[in-house]
């Protein structure tokens, strides 16, 4: 093994500059600055804060889908995944589920036969518990936790070592949210996945996550071990972030 | 759902039984359109001619029968040729971005900033009169819109997720193309097709009506209207019948494009 970590992330920056402000000057958001933190395999590690932190702009660019204005990009693996943030737009709706599906190995060429594709795309939802029923369906004819039980079979279809969670649950109620959470702890088991775990409930990441780091505007004020950091916050606005949901 | 379906089954059989009439045109004809007898020249309709004869007394409902070859299938040609292109052309510009999207978008903007027809005739008056020339004005006239529109439907789609959940999964610019973005734009972009055919109609009625379409003797429904208006006073039906077919087919296209429309915002969903 050639590392202990599977991600390792370097003062990561991006600074957006498509927003044309006053005086057709180009204005410079900055929505992520200065942003290291490594995953250790077989990790869980959970990035926390408010919208507009900066979360998903991180996760894009560890995913390699958006490009970085600065820093570094460590991957010690082969193949990453992403679940995103709204499940419904995340299958192509005029493609069927089992077509979404094997996306997840169909470019790769590796000599598996488009049989073999799907036969192994229909473990996969076994797996993630979709019925086999809705392979035929439209990617538009889902529910939002149907879409998102598909978009995990997707990901996990490709043997990813890290998966990328943007906010998995956060457009799901309540009680599918348990039932997505309770599918990635069983697959965390089942197939020794690592975890980038993004989300804004405490209370979840706090179920989920062994490590965890705070964002705040683009920055991380605080990181360490979840439950050190949720029983004794160092950070003004962790303590804020925490008390808020205590108080709830 | 059911009443969409059946009335898209209703107007493809419409059309298709339109476009097979016109197709047989000529041989469905009971005179030869292009014999005159000067004899019987402004006849009203009669039995021998049931849409009564042109100055020329040629009949004129197989003028019109044999006539809408050039006026319903020169239209189908060019928008077809004109989907291809401008959908080509806005999917070039869209997905690739910089400056070829500069340059494609200031060729559009160059063939739009004159009035559609203005342009047509403008072009055809430089080719010079005929069937094809007038075919190659209108498509300069027509391919625009569709660049336009396949590009922006290509912007609103190219940053959507399931397109990023393929790259992840190492998809290439062809298969999100072609898998991806084409099947998910293709739709409006046919509808507009279908839609537009009765513009071409009527536009190309309009250059021959203007002397720089089809040429006389050959029948055209625009140029029958445009030889007619002489004889509006004693023969009115070699005015009145062209004029009604023209006017049929672009209700016929008007209506079928509709239903491609609701057909496709039925199923459409998200
Ligand atoms: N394409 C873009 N152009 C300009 N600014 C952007 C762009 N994408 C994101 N931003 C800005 O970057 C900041 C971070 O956005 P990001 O989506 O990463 O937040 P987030 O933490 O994921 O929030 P949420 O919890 O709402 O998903 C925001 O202020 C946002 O306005
Ligand atoms: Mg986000």
């Amino acid at each position: 093994m050639a590392s202990d970590f599977i991600l390792e992330v370097k003062n990561l920056e991006k600074v957006f500059r498509d927003r044309i402000g006053q005086g057709g000057r180009v204005e410079e958001d900055v929505a992520v600055k200065g942003v290291s933190f490594q995953i250790q395999r077989g990790e869980c590690f959970g990035l926390i804060g408010e919208s507009g932190s900066g979360k998903s702009t991180t996760a894009y660019m560890a995913a390699g889908l958006l490009k970085p204005s600065g820093g570094e990009l460590l991957f010690h693996g082969t193949y990453m995944q992403m679940v995103f943030q709204d499940p419904m737009k995340a299958l192509n709706p005029r493609r069927r589920v089992l077509d979404n599906i094997c996306e997840g190995l169909i470019y790769r060429r590796d000599g598996r036969s488009k049989a073999e594709i799907r036969e192994e795309a229909f473990k996969a939802m076994d797996l993630v518990q979709l019925d086999r029923g809705y392979a035929d369906r439209f990617g538009r004819e889902l529910s939002g936790g149907e879409c998102q039980r598909a978009t995990i079979a997707r990901a996990i279809l490709a043997h990813p070592e890290l998966l990328i969670c943007d906010e998995v649950t956060s457009a799901l109620d309540v009680s599918v949210q348990a039932q997505i959470i309770s599918l990635l702890e069983d697959l965390k088991n089942k197939l020794g996945l690592s975890y980038l775990f993004i989300s804004h409930d405490i209370a979840l990441v706090d179920s989920f996550c062994d490590r965890v780091a705070v964002m705040y505007q683009g920055k991380i004020v605080e990181m360490g071990k979840t439950r050190d950091i949720i029983e004794n916050p160092k950070d003004a606005y962790t303590k804020r972030l925490i008390g808020s949901v205590l108080t709830l | 759902m059911k009443k969409v379906k059946f009335r898209a089954v209703f107007m493809i059989v419409l059309v298709v039984l339109f476009l097979i009439l016109i197709f047989f045109g000529k041989q469905i004809a009971p005179n030869d359109p292009y014999v005159s007898n000067l004899q019987a020249a402004n006849e009203a309709p009669s039995a021998q001619y049931p849409f009564g004869t042109d100055n020329l007394g040629r009949c004129v409902l197989s003028r019109i029968l044999a006539g809408g070859a050039a006026s319903v299938y020169s239209a189908i040609f060019i928008v077809t040729a004109v989907f291809f292109t401008g959908t080509v052309i806005g999917l070039v510009a869209g997905y690739g971005g910089g400056w070829v999207d500069q340059v494609l978008m200031k060729i559009t903007m160059v063939f739009q900033a004159f009035p559609g027809f203005i342009l047509a005739v403008a072009i055809a008056g430089m080719l010079g009169p005929g069937l094809e020339n007038a075919m190659i004005s209108l498509m300069a006239m027509y391919w625009t819109s569709y660049a336009r529109l396949s590009r922006s439907l290509v912007l609103q789609v190219k940053n959507e997720t399931y397109i990023r959940a393929a790259i992840m999964c190492g998809a290439k610019k062809r298969h999100i193309l072609f898998r991806h973005i084409l099947p998910n734009i293709i739709l409006p972009l046919m509808t507009a097709a279908v839609s537009d055919i009765s513009n071409v109609v009527l536009s190309m009625a309009g250059l021959s009506f203007l002397g720089l379409g089809v040429q006389a003797p050959q029948a055209e429904w625009g140029l029958m209207i445009s030889n007619g208006r002489q004889f509006l006073q004693t023969a009115p039906w070699a005015i009145i019948f062209p004029s009604a077919a023209l006017f049929v087919s672009v209700v016929l296209f008007n209506l079928a494009g509709d239903c491609v429309r609701d057909a496709v915002n039925d199923g459409g969903g998200r």
